[in-house]
């Protein structure tokens, strides 16, 4: 299979928080969900790959390139990154950015960037700091998909859009994968997105890759076991991922519902949803 | 890519600049028949050289050195195109200079005309050797931090020189040795102020490639 990006050990130390051995493959054409809590390691995650930080330790591939703490500006041209906030002065408005981002990449295409501008509804008589926060979203997708880039790098891009705006961005990220040559890394805490689009998810949490599987089999490998405080102590520990008790029943995460309900047959197993999931990796008890 | 960088500094920076044109039409104005425009020829320099430093805050504003990062701007591109902008913009101080020096010959005739006034080509020196302490301290630090740092690389030159004229210090210098040291001054100031911006640039390389964002 052939990796669009293909990370490797990284290692970044911090004073209070290391990134430890994050491997992650992302195969070409494909959409990977990148979830975890606030300060699991995402945005360093992806700042290593951007070299906005310097790694301590471990590989980066992009598209066969060695971009570990040295991509080439070749390499970056080819990576279109979202990043949570607009950083492009208030001052400036559609235009000025369409000349700038002209002579900063070689692969610039303003046709493309303005036909985002058109199809975003993005302003181009007002400066950017009377943009909306939704705008501002929008301007920054419409920069980074308009110098022809391989990969899409988003990090929380889509946090506080309505849905309106979330769903014509999501569409968008499906055109761009259509001919299989595109690839995007999306890191987002709106799960339903990433549910609805992608084709694997990574979750971390603390630093380290909890798993970094295909959505399909996640959803449908975990489940949600409901039952009795004094029911929950009979199941095998080597189901039982964490679980979430009060005063009346238990709610289980097991990591195989299907080799679950052969042993439990009677057990009412529900399916997951990948918040369900990031909620009982950070919040259960762990089981006895 | 370079120009990019340029292009926006400019766009961001337009009000300084229609401030700068504004005040070099009026310090023309006022300088018509003043006789000595030397102090706001030399003013402009100065001016020139301050502006690139104000690049870094806007920039801070908008958190633009991260992202532009992530574009094809790579760490050394991005030192090069602060170094090269303080030049570009202290040579647009002195372009406002000689537009004062023609002013002044126009409407005084009698007025010596030079292209480039001794006091302009002082400041450009001066300009230039700010510039070259301030930036690696500034990509250190960032331009909030940096702020007194800036102050105290102004004020100190300043103080010194007035300390020691009021100690008569420059009164009592051999006439013979000054004459000489003015003579030679722009090769030891030129050897100075390359070596100090090949200096400086180095430091700013080294901490920007250091540098996590």
């Amino acid at each position: 299979m052939e990796y669009c990006l293909d990370i490797n050990n990284l290692t970044k130390n911090y004073p209070n928080f290391t990134l430890n051995n994050v491997s992650i493959q992302i195969p070409k054409g494909t959409i990977m969900g990148f979830i975890g809590e606030n300060g699991a390691g995402k945005t360093t995650t992806i700042k290593s790959i951007l070299n906005m930080v310097n790694i301590d330790s471990g590989t980066i591939f992009f598209n066969g390139h060695d971009i570990t703490n040295s991509a080439t500006s070749k390499d970056r041209e080819e990576i279109g990154v979202v990043l949570d906030e607009c950083c492009f002065h208030d001052a400036l408005r559609v235009k000025d950015i369409n000349l700038i981002m002209k002579n900063i990449y070689k692969n610039w295409d303003s046709t493309i960037f303005h036909s985002y501008i058109d199809q975003f509804h993005i302003p181009t008589n007002k400066t950017v700091k009377q943009f909306s926060k939704g705008n501002k979203m929008k301007l920054n997708l419409a920069v980074a998909l308009s110098h022809h880039p391989k990969l899409l790098i988003l990090d929380e891009a889509t946090s506080g859009l309505d849905p309106v705006i979330r769903s014509q961005i999501l569409d968008v990220f499906l055109d761009f994968i259509q001919d299989e040559e595109h690839t995007i890394l999306l890191s987002s805490h709106i799960t339903t997105d990433l549910e609805k689009i992608c084709d694997y998810i990574t979750f971390i949490q603390d630093g380290q890759i909890v798993f970094s599987q295909t959505k399909d089999d996640v959803l449908e490998r975990y489940g949600i076991v409901h039952c009795t405080n004094k029911e929950a102590g009979q199941f095998s520990p080597s189901f039982v991922i964490n679980q979430l008790t009060n005063a009346f029943n238990t709610s289980i995460l097991i990591n195989d519902k299907h080799a679950f309900l052969r042993q439990y047959p009677s057990a009412m197993v529900e399916d997951v949803t990948l918040e369900q999931i990031m909620l009982f990796y950070s919040g259960g008890k762990q089981s006895c | 890519m370079l120009r990019g960088l340029f292009i926006k500094d400019l766009i961001v920076l337009k009000k300084s600049f229609i401030i700068a044109l504004a005040l070099l039409i009026f310090y023309s104005i006022l300088g018509i028949g003043s006789g000595d425009l030397s102090f706001f020829a030399t003013y402009f320099v100065v001016f020139f050289s301050i502006i690139n430093i104000s690049t870094f805050s806007f920039d801070e504003q908008s958190k633009w050195m991260s992202y532009v990062l992530t574009t094809s701007i790579t760490r050394t591109k991005l030192v090069q195109s602060k170094y090269l902008n303080s030049f570009f913009f202290i040579l647009g101080g002195m372009l406002c200079s000689t537009i004062l020096s023609v002013v002044q010959h126009l409407t005084n005739p009698e007025t010596p005309f030079t292209i480039f006034s001794s006091y302009s080509i002082g400041a450009l020196a001066g300009g230039l050797l700010f510039n070259f302490i301030v930036l690696p301290i500034i990509f250190k630090l960032g331009s909030e931090n940096s702020r007194m740092i800036m102050l105290a690389v102004l004020g100190i030159p300043t103080v010194l020189v007035i300390i020691l004229s009021k100690n008569n210090v420059f009164a009592n210098i051999d006439s013979a040795f000054l004459t000489q040291f003015l003579k030679y001054l722009p090769y030891l100031g030129s050897v100075v102020l390359i070596l100090s911006g090949i200096l400086s640039y180095m430091i700013s390389l080294n901490i920007m490639k250091k540098k996590d964002f």
